[in-house]
Formats: C-alpha cells, structure tokens, sequence
C-alpha cells in the first residue's frame, strides 16, 4: 500500500511481463474511458477467437489511503492534487459532449440514475438481516449427486 | 526492579532496535515496514533510525521475501521477516516448507527458527537465527 510502483517493480511498463508468458501487454491510460474500453475490446476479440489473453496494463491512481489509518506518508499532496485534475469523469463527460455523442441533459440524467442507484443499494443492505453463523457455507460448495 | 507496561507492538520494535544496534548482520525486511512503519506500527520509527537498506519495504510477494530471508541466512545474515497479516504466511509456503527447513540440512548445518506470532494485532513474524 506505501510502496510506489517505481519502487517496487524493475520495469518501467508492466505490460512488458506478457513477453515472458508468451502473450500481447498493452499500457493504456486507466483514467480514460475509452482508451480502457478499446483496449479491452481488443483482448476480448483476440481471446473468443481463441487466441489467447492479453495483459491490459491500465494506468491509474488511489486518491484516498488504502483505509482510514492511512496518514499517506509515503506520498505528497501534490502527487495526489496532480492526479485529481487527470479524473476520468469528467474528461469522459467533455469527450461525450463536444463529440456530440451526449447532451448537458443526457450528463445530468445519467449522474441522478447512478447516485440513486448507489443510494437504493446502501439503503437495501443496511435493511437486510444480518447474516448467520449457519449460513457461513452456503454457496462454498455445490450439491452433488451420488 | 521498577515495572514497565509496554505494548506488544512497542516490546517488538525495542527488541528490533536491540538486535539491529548490537549486530550489524540483522535486517528487517516485508511489506509497509518502511515510512509507513508497518501495518500494525511494529517497525515505527526503525526505517528513520536504520535506514531503508536494514529496514527494507518489499514488493508484494510472500514468496520473494522469505525466498530472499532464506537466501540471506545461507549466506550469514540475520534477516527478520515480517508477514503483514498471519494468513498471508500461506502464500510462502514453497519456501518455508521446501527452502527454509531442507536448506539445513543441504548446508550441513543447524537451523534454529522460531516463529513468534502476535496476538492482537494480527502479526506473524519470522525470526531466523542460524547456530554455526
């Protein structure tokens, strides 16, 4: 969780470890959407055609710490200030808006669904039972016939 | 005889500090031990007063650090593994069962190891020390 990639890998590009398995590495921008979703579609192509996996390296980063004791000692707030200004999000919502794909309407509808989405999800699980001893084995192993 | 309380956490580290002052051969090596001073604060502040090359952050891999502990106990170091959470020794196994215990007995000479766990919070710790 403290040690940067820089630090704890020999290699600059991850995506370089496909050689050593025989299989394509590609680097992409994890914090854009459609270069991680072209990336992917192109795995996906070549593994149903039966060629095999490919090792997507998508490069991104954590802004909060790895869990609230996190003080992110190992990093300075301007690394992390430097990563906020490279979010997805948005850069996904001005791509959809100049291209024309999405309009200021769709943005705002899409954002209202998903916030709902998220808030219904908590709201449902805060409400179920909680869980039993007894059912610690359910779905670990499947019934079999003799 | 005054009484000290200590917590277990705060014994490990000036335990650590002692066996790193008095011989140089002793490391600590395992994951977040360094600036960030452990996942339980074990380590604190031995990576300001060793250094990074006695206190030393390790990638994410079980397997490498205990495969490196072992290799640098063949070759006359003492090293002090530290396995982030207990469960994760699992994933060493490879070394501790193939490498650490039959190492001795190839080398011809004696191992000792002992295994100190910490209770809460959860820590496991190796502890290689080889009689010649």
């Amino acid at each position: 969780m403290s040690s940067s990639t820089e630090k704890a890998f020999a290699i600059e590009r991850l995506a370089d470890r496909g050689l050593g398995y025989g299989i394509p590495g590609v680097t992409v921008d994890g914090n854009d959407v459609v270069a991680v979703y072209e990336a992917a579609e192109a795995a996906v192509a070549r593994a149903r055609n039966g060629e095999g996996p490919t090792l997507i390296e998508s490069i991104t980063y954590r802004w909060k710490g790895h869990s609230r004791s996190d003080k992110n000692l190992y990093r300075t707030k301007n690394e992390i200030e430097e990563w906020k200004n490279l979010d997805p999000i948005p850069k996904f919502i001005d791509r959809a808006l100049t291209s024309g794909v999405l309009n200021q309407g769709d943005i705002e509808y899409i954002q209202k669904l998903s916030t709902e989405q998220i808030v219904d999800a908590v709201k449902q699980a805060a409400a179920a039972e909680a869980a039993e001893p007894s059912g610690l084995l359910e779905a670990v192993f499947k019934a079999v016939s003799a | 005889m005054s009484e000290r309380m200590l917590t277990m956490a705060e014994a490990l580290r000036e335990a650590l500090g002692i066996a790193m002052t008095e011989r140089p051969e002793v490391f600590i090596l395992g994951e977040d031990i360094g600036i960030y001073g452990g996942a339980f604060g074990v380590t604190g502040d031995l990576y300001q007063r060793f250094g990074p090359e006695r206190v030393l952050d390790t990638p994410i891999s079980e397997l490498g650090i205990v495969g490196a502990a072992v290799g640098a106990a063949l070759s006359g170091m003492r090293p002090i593994v530290e396995i982030q959470f207990s469960d994760f020794t699992a994933q060493a196994m490879d070394q501790i069962k193939l490498r650490r215990f039959t190492s001795c007995w190839e080398a011809h000479s004696m191992c000792r190891w002992c295994f100190v766990r910490h209770r809460d919070p959860e820590l496991a710790r190796l502890l290689n020390t080889r009689r010649t």
